[in-house]
């Protein structure tokens, strides 16, 4: 505890000055060295100040022992993604944010409050913490240096800002540095995901496992369940169509039980690509109906079910015309250009095939580049190439079969 | 050796060699068209757990 910036910051609190706090207890240069806390005093002189403000220096101690226990369990809660416990343990923590200002906890606070935002997906106040968390970095120990990277890839993760975001955790791995053991899953686990996003499913399969082991070992069963989802994914993606199953039913029994509604929906929703891959459309298909029913409208996964239930009824021959006006209408009220992207993809994959290859040039892979998503990019690039092979345009195949081999080159 | 077995052998390895090529082209055809016969047509947007 450190006690000079405590006395400090009930004297300003209080008002007073360093002379009139000294007076009859000890000198003004005493006062001011304490005050930096380049001396620790005698006990009946810390006594002496604090009273002197009316503050009792044993409560104090219990205060500063609280706030350390409360801390340390919204970090707990972080780790163990206890959003709900974080929540409450974020206001109780917030109403003594001055105080804690003054206490050695103030870097461990402000760098979970970061990680904090983004677990809400708060934007603005996320921002505003990454630029004080700027300012803060002069006076971070290593293992905060290291935390700070950390939280930093994960909220450029969050604005799909994927490269810088792969450069921030790259940095982390390297020299002597090591990872922090309790991070250790947390790592693997946003490299993972990271990795799934830029399309390299051998090295994200390599990552998830390693934090679904560390999870397990630690018994974080929240995370372990995320981290399944993950490679659930990825094994759906490498046609690990078994094996994909298997964790998909364990996925979706626990999900359910431990009551993680959200994930549910996640889960099932990844599950239908596996159907799909399958070839099992009209399981898929009554799979997104209830899904599309406990859903509420204006979330992000409502619309990504909605696309992917046209993609369904085109796959199997269903009339997709209703489903597609109802993405139409969802996008009047809220403008997402992506979802109108695939909406209109998905339309004209009903019609000829040259309109769809112009409008997967000249509007998705120019989309999908200026906006980092990599995967989807180097997927209709993979399109592209394809079709002028077939046309024998050999000079654009070539330009497209570069620009995927420039990208990882990684094949599906 | 006499010129005519020389013209022989030469005639054989550059019809084996021939092969060969052929044949390699054929397998690289065949591993490109592979390659592509397996992407699979635009997903939908990919939902990944929590950050």
């Amino acid at each position: 505890m450190n006690i000079g910036s405590v006395i400090k910051y009930y004297r300003t609190k209080n008002g007073m000055t360093q002379l009139k706090l000294a007076d009859g207890i000890c000198s003004i240069s005493h006062l001011s060295k304490i005050e930096s806390n380049a001396y620790v005093p005698h006990e009946s002189t810390i006594e002496a100040l604090l009273a002197k403000m009316g503050v009792h220096w044993q409560k104090e101690v219990e205060r500063h022992k609280r706030l350390e226990r409360q801390l340390g369990e919204f970090i707990d809660s972080s780790l163990h993604y206890d959003l709900e416990n974080m929540r409450k343990l974020y206001h109780q923590l917030k109403s003594e944010n001055d105080y804690i200002q003054s206490t050695e906890l103030v870097n461990q606070y402000e760098l979970y409050k970061f990680r904090y935002y983004i677990y809400e997906i708060d934007q603005p106040q996320a921002e505003r913490q990454k630029n004080m968390l700027e300012r803060l970095t002069g006076s971070f120990s290593a293992p905060e240096k290291w935390l700070y990277k950390f939280f930093l890839s994960v909220y450029y993760s969050m604005l799909n800002k994927t490269e810088q975001s792969l450069d921030c955790l790259e940095m982390l791995d390297q020299g002597i540095q090591s990872i922090p053991q309790k991070f250790e899953g947390e790592y693997y686990y946003q490299k993972a995901r990271l990795m799934i996003v830029l399309d390299r499913f051998e090295v994200s399969a390599y990552y998830a496992e390693l934090a679904v082991q560390f999870y397990q070992l630690h018994h974080n069963y929240i995370r372990l369940m995320h981290a399944q989802l993950l490679l659930a994914i990825n094994y759906t993606r490498r046609n690990l169509h078994v094996q994909a199953s298997g964790l998909y039913e364990v996925l979706k029994r626990n999900a359910r039980l431990t009551g993680q509604t959200e994930l549910f929906h996640q889960t099932s929703y990844n599950y239908v690509e596996l159907l799909k891959d399958t070839g099992e459309y009209g399981k898929a298909y009554d799979l997104l109906r209830n899904l599309k029913n406990s859903l509420p409208q204006e979330s992000y996964l409502y619309k990504a079910v909605l696309l992917s239930k046209i993609e369904t009824a085109v796959e199997s021959g269903i009339d997709a015309s209703h489903l597609i006006e109802e993405v139409r209408s969802l996008l009047e009220q809220s403008p997402d250009e992506q979802v109108e992207i695939y909406s209109n993809y998905f339309e004209k994959r009903n019609f000829s095939q040259p309109d769809l290859m112009s409008y997967c040039e000249t509007i998705m892979f120019p989309f999908f580049r200026k906006n980092g998503y990599i995967k989807e990019s180097k997927k209709i690039d993979a399109d592209l190439v394809n079709y002028y092979q077939q046309q024998k345009e050999w000079e654009k195949a070539n330009f497209y079969r570069s620009y995927y081999n420039r990208n990882g080159g990684e094949l599906l | 050796m006499k010129m005519g077995k020389k013209i022989a052998a030469a005639a054989l390895i550059a019809a084996v060699l021939a092969g060969a090529i052929e044949q390699l082209e054929e397998t690289e055809e065949k591993a490109s068209n592979t390659a592509h016969s397996e992407i699979k047509p635009m997903a939908v947007p990919i939902i990944l757990p929590p950050l």
